[in-house]
């Protein structure tokens, strides 16, 4: 912890020192991505060895050190680098992506699915009820609801709620994939979590078409048609992308990690442009993988396991970069308020859901942990309300952020902790020897955890 | 963009991934080695020609917002091969050698430099370019740096023809002239600092000098220690990610020459007792091929191959290299041990252009990119990179002349030959 408290030091004075070059606010003319990716990459680094013996995961660390090297705290890392790193984020999400579905096996699943559509679809519902509700209540006191009629309020709320209910397979993947965690909570978190990522794709462009139809004249094109190509189009980009990577491993099968680093590569820059969802073109390639083709998913994990640390480590700290702590400050009250309330829906609705699918105790009373975090679907979310509806959009999506904040920050902490109660961090299979030059101890925080 | 633009441009980015497999297929490297092509011409020119050929507005797949998000990787790949360069000038390997290896090096890469800058400067005369301009003598000193480093040859298949021995000292010469040519750049990069406007700094070239190494060692320190504190061979690759791109991106946040100064740090880490020097290496070398790869599809894309004046420098660049090699061979046996081969093989062995050159010809156009001059500096690439081409079939033509059997060149194989084992001072195990 020590000898990381001192290198992440000597980076920032280091950087400190480097960027005295240039008078303030000026900008070296290269684009300053490497500088970016090359500290933030570092400091993530040590920032997480800082945190892990506290039994904080690492992702915490990773969040936290570019949010306080980012634009809006010390100013190491300036919004035109935040920017060039966007294309670093699009690639680091379709490799999370990926891996998070080359994880489930559906048909080990299946016997399981009853759990997790039931615990699935109640915290969903629930959450979602909840805040949707205290929305509804906030929007006569919130400053960008002011004016709008009793509809216009329903279905600001109603977009709103859907945002806040998003859960986060990036955030989960990271935490199980930097604890090596195995277990009946690891997988049915996961599970959930993944599906839950269409449903909420789904329903957001369903929200999205009814405030289209509320605030006549704003927004792009949108509805049903929109929706179809989004979902429909990333899916069958998914599926022809695992069926590459499935060929490619049959055919070739050598540097499987670099062609995959490059497919998502050509994925993140072609879904930009096709408005693919690179989460959804990822999860579709690893599950067809893992289910469809003859290749298994965990060939592909193994082989992209070397590029896990960098990619979450740079895809976090960029998330933590790019977060709004000015404008998380005027909305605090009310984000942790929402924040509260999402909790609380989906630790009751997880609780009715796994009584009904009549779920394991010690699983019922952990499984919401796994769908506290938020992070990248939301945060794009509450972007595109932004830039979609501009009169109202901004206020929205700054209240939303705030949320996604208190959610982002709070739930890795909560889920790793539950994973080190249910005693499964450190249970997937030992790396490889070249991998494990070191053993890695188990931090004494899990222990003791585990005890308690 | 429309989507038969966006189909354009997912067919030519697949074309080129699927290139970049087949390129670095081990058949392809077997191939190499097999006919004693280097990688430029084997890997490297169909990328170049993509990048050139993509970059068309006919053709329109390497639009300039594709080309932004390449930019980090082609910093980046600058920075790596600078390191992997850096990495190879370990200090106790060249303590095996002969002493007289030392007089051998200057020789060989001296004598080049200055037949090159030489002819390459009258080149530049007859095109029109005014002597007393200061970016005159850049130009001149860059192509100098361009003729140095040899392409590294195949140390097990030319063993069969002058023995291992023999082999191992020219292997340990292409090694060391590629860390000379990054020299020269440095040199070049100091005494003609690009102008940056609004700096804070302002420093005479000696300073310049002493940051440009304080920088490079300050990170090959850093680097050790980070290394250091590795627990898995993951986050081994995660930070020396991370390092090289800090270095790459410090240097050029204040304008220093790219590959120099991730040289310094590289050169410093290898002479620093790793604890996982293999791994290391290991990650280095597997790396930097794609690397090279993309950074020369984005090379090709800025290359102006209809620029006369490069095809015109190029003919000039590669006689006074060839010459200067050979010359340089010539003065280095006379001086060199018995344990070199003989003048003929080994001017053979060192003439071929090591894909270095054209790393220094675009360091040293990213850094003078918006100093003026961006013709010449067009010119410059377009010289290398024909004259790379050119040298190939003129090593090709006088081995044929001289008889001599075909000396193989390889890209360097992915898994290092190990280090003997050190004596560890600290009892750490080895």
């Amino acid at each position: 912890m020590t000898r990381a408290t001192i290198l992440l030091a000597l980076l920032a004075v280091l950087s400190f020192a480097a960027r005295s070059f240039l008078p303030p606010g000026s900008e070296a003319a290269g684009s300053g991505a490497a500088l970016a990716f090359g500290f933030l990459l570092l400091a993530a680094i040590q920032a997480g060895h800082v945190l892990k013996p506290l039994g904080m995961p690492q992702l915490t660390g990773f969040i936290l050190c570019g949010a306080v090297f980012g634009p809006e705290i010390l100013g190491l890392i300036t919004p035109p680098m935040v920017h060039d790193l966007t294309v670093v984020k699009r690639v680091a999400v379709g490799l999370i992506a990926l891996t998070a579905g080359c994880e489930l096996n559906l048909r080990s699943l299946l016997p399981r699915m009853r759990s997790i559509v039931s615990v699935g679809a109640g915290a969903l519902l629930m959450a979602f009820t909840l805040v949707f509700l205290l929305l509804l209540v906030l929007s006569f006191w919130l400053p960008f609801t002011r004016g709008f009629d009793a509809g216009q309020r329903v279905v600001v709320s109603l977009v709103c709620a859907t945002v806040l209910t998003a859960l986060s397979p990036a955030v989960v993947m990271g935490i199980i994939s930097e604890t090596r965690s195995k277990g009946p909570l690891t997988e049915l978190a996961l599970s959930i979590v993944v599906l839950a990522d269409l449903v909420i794709v789904v329903t957001f462009s369903l929200t999205e078409s009814a405030v289209r139809w509320s605030f006549p004249g704003e927004g792009g094109p949108g509805g049903w048609g929109a929706l179809a190509a989004h979902v429909g189009g990333s899916i069958a980009a998914g599926v022809a992308v695992g069926t590459i990577v499935w060929l490619y491993v049959w055919r070739v099968g050598v540097k499987i990690g670099l062609f995959i680093f490059g497919v998502c590569f050509v994925v993140a820059e072609a879904g930009g442009a096709l408005h693919l969802d690179p989460l959804l073109v990822g999860l579709s390639a690893g599950l067809f993988l893992e289910n469809v083709s003859p290749v298994s998913g965990h060939e592909v994990i193994r082989h992209t396991e070397p590029a896990a640390m960098p990619t979450f480590a740079v895809f976090f700290a960029v998330v933590g970069a790019e977060v709004h702590l000015r404008l998380f400050l005027a909305v605090a009250g009310w984000a942790v308020l929402l924040a509260v309330v999402r909790a609380t829906g989906l630790l009751v609705g997880c609780r009715v859901g796994a009584r009904l699918s009549r779920l394991d105790p010690d699983l019922a009373r952990r499984i919401h942990t796994g769908m506290l975090p938020q992070a990248g679907i939301s945060l794009g979310l509450a972007n595109l309300i932004a830039e979609q509806f501009p009169p109202w959009g901004e206020g929205a999506a700054t209240l939303l952020l705030g949320t996604i904040l208190v959610s982002q920050l709070v739930g890795p902490i909560v889920f790793r902790s539950a994973l080190a109660r249910a005693g499964e961090i450190g249970k997937r299979d030992a790396p490889e020897a070249s991998e494990a030059r070191i053993t890695e101890p188990e931090s004494t925080a899990d222990v003791e955890l585990r005890r308690g | 963009m429309g989507h038969g633009h966006v189909a354009r441009v997912v067919m030519g980015l697949s074309a080129a991934l699927a290139l970049a497999v087949l390129a670095a297929h081990p058949e392809v490297r077997r191939l190499e080695r097999r006919f004693g092509i280097t990688v430029l011409l084997s890997s490297g020119l169909p990328f170049l020609l993509i990048g050139a050929i993509f970059r068309q507005r006919a053709v329109g797949i390497l639009t300039p917002e594709i080309l932004g998000d390449l930019r980090p990787a082609f910093e980046f790949g600058l920075g790596w091969i600078g390191f992997v360069v850096g990495m190879s000038f370990d200090v106790r390997k060249l303590d095996r050698m002969p002493r007289s290896l030392g007089g051998v090096i200057a020789l060989e890469s001296i004598v080049p430099m200055a037949t090159t800058a030489a002819a390459c400067s009258i080149a530049l005369v007859l095109l029109g370019v005014p002597w007393r301009n200061a970016g005159f003598a850049r130009d001149a000193l860059v192509f100098a740096a361009c003729a140095a480093p040899s392409a590294p040859i195949a140390i097990e298949a030319f063993g069969h023809v002058v023995g291992e021995r023999r082999a191992r000292m020219v292997g340990a010469i292409t090694d060391v002239d590629e860390v000379t040519a990054l020299v020269a750049l440095g040199i070049v990069a100091i005494l003609f600092r690009p102008t940056v406007e609004n700096v804070l700094w302002v420093l005479p070239s000696s300073a310049w000098f002493l940051v440009t190494l304080g920088l490079g060692g300050v990170l090959g320190i850093v680097t050790y220690v980070l290394l250091r504190g590795a627990k898995t061979a993951t986050e081994e690759l995660a930070l020396l990610l991370g390092a090289v791109a800090l270095c790459a991106g410090m240097a050029e946040h204040l304008a220093l020459s790219v590959p120099v100064v991730c040289a310094i740090a590289g050169a410093l880490l290898a002479n620093l007792p790793l604890s996982d020097e293999i791994g290391v290496r290991k990650i280095l070398v597997e790396v930097e091929r794609p690397l090279y790869l993309v950074f020369l599809v984005v090379v090709g894309a800025s290359w102006n191959p209809w620029a006369w004046q490069g095809w015109a420098v190029a003919p000039v660049f590669v006689f006074a290299r060839v010459a200067g090699k050979w010359l340089g061979a010539r003065l280095a046996r006379r001086v060199g041990s018995d344990e070199l081969p003989d003048a003929a093989d080994l001017a053979l062995a060192l003439m071929p252009q090591s894909p270095i050159s054209i790393v220094v010809i675009v360091a040293a156009a990213t850094l003078y990119a918006h100093t003026g001059h961006a013709d010449r500096i067009g010119w410059g690439i377009n010289a290398v990179i024909i004259g790379g081409i050119l040298t190939e079939l003129v090593v090709r033509a006088l081995q044929r002349l001289s008889g001599r059997a075909r000396l193989p060149t390889e890209a360097p194989e992915p898994v290092p030959v190990p280090l003997p084992a050190r004596t560890h001072s600290s009892g750490e195990e080895p």
